[in-house]
């Protein structure tokens, strides 16, 4: 049985993950950020990275100074105005407001948010739709991340050349496929199939 | 630069309630402002990570080049534990200042000194 602790999957190696842009991709990202006042918007389906580089783009600007203020917006997310007004309260200009889950704030919540976040730094969202801000990124995923991603996680294990094995690129289409190309479900599925008892490893 | 926890004996397998001992060594290029030894436990596995601190201690006024000794007790819960899903595992780590980097040494916390496999029922 492959435990927790040394499944190649576990969350704590996912994390780890970068989303893959370039140097100039990083530039042109922010410039086009920063043309927009600092308000965007990362729209795209569910697994396609939009958490990954929202937290990058935060990093980025916690390092030239920012305060990054985060509201992160579950399915089920209940969250009350007076909740918004303690979030934003003294958030002056290099405050960003980060929002995970843009499109599940209510019109009338949206509305009062943006009329009292007029003066502050910046406003960094996802959304699965697009609308509401400028959409600074649109995320797409394919096969070929699928398996780059996987090759990352693999890269170091004990069991590399085995989990590069001939059927990789198969596996990986079918992985790809069976999750509509919901990188984080795959990479779940992935951790499930390592741990059961008969698997020595998903690629194999 | 460099971080060194040295722990008494070589030892990183303790029962509840047995002594955790040991030196540290720190080779910084300037000051730093405060080095705290932490004794933490955090999870691994499928979910999101859970991490709490169970003792620490801050070294204040400290040279860039400088160690120490510590002496902790080890805590009862929870033990070192490993599943499928989840595996929770102890800890200790050298800190040095915020955003500094940080050394880790992995440690068993758990009654007999041995982690305690979870297995399943068929």
């Amino acid at each position: 049985m492959l435990l927790a602790r040394d499944n190649p999957f576990r969350m704590q190696r996912i994390e780890t993950l970068r989303y893959r842009l370039d140097e100039d991709g990083w530039q042109q990202l922010l410039t086009r950020f920063a043309a927009n006042r600092w308000r965007g918007v990362l729209v795209g389906p569910h697994g396609s990275g939009k958490t990954t580089l929202r937290e990058e783009i935060e990093a980025r600007l916690r390092a030239e100074g920012w305060q990054v203020r985060a509201l992160v917006l579950g399915d089920d997310a209940v969250i009350s105005w007076s909740d918004l007004q303690a979030l934003i309260a003294g958030a002056h200009r290099r405050t960003l407001l980060s929002v995970d889950g843009l499109d599940r704030l209510g019109a009338l919540t949206w509305w009062r948010l943006r009329r009292a976040t007029r003066d502050i730094g910046g406003i960094l969202a996802t959304s699965h739709v697009t609308g509401r801000l400028p959409t600074l990124h649109h995320h797409h995923t394919n096969v070929d991340l699928l398996r780059d991603l996987l090759r990352d996680l693999l890269r170091d294990d004990l069991c590399a050349d085995a989990n590069l094995s001939a059927d990789f690129d198969q596996r990986c289409d079918a992985l790809f496929s069976a999750h509509h190309g919901d990188l984080r479900a795959c990479l779940r599925s992935c951790y499930d199939e390592a741990s059961r008892p008969e698997s020595l490893h998903v690629a194999q | 630069m460099s971080l060194e926890i040295i722990l008494a004996d070589g030892r990183t397998a303790f029962a509840p309630g047995e002594e955790i001992s040991g030196q540290l060594r720190w080779t910084l290029d300037q000051p730093p402002p405060w080095v705290e030894l932490r004794l933490f436990w955090y999870t691994e596995g499928k979910g999101t990570q859970d991490v709490a601190v169970a003792a620490h201690t801050r070294f204040a006024n400290q040279d860039a080049v400088g160690g120490g000794s510590f002496r902790l007790q080890a805590p009862a819960h929870p033990p070192s534990c490993s599943g499928r899903l989840v595996s929770i595992r102890w800890a200790l780590e050298l800190v040095t200042g915020d955003h500094q980097p940080v050394t880790k040494v992995d440690l068993v916390i758990a009654p007999t000194a041995r982690e305690i496999i979870l297995g399943h029922v068929e």
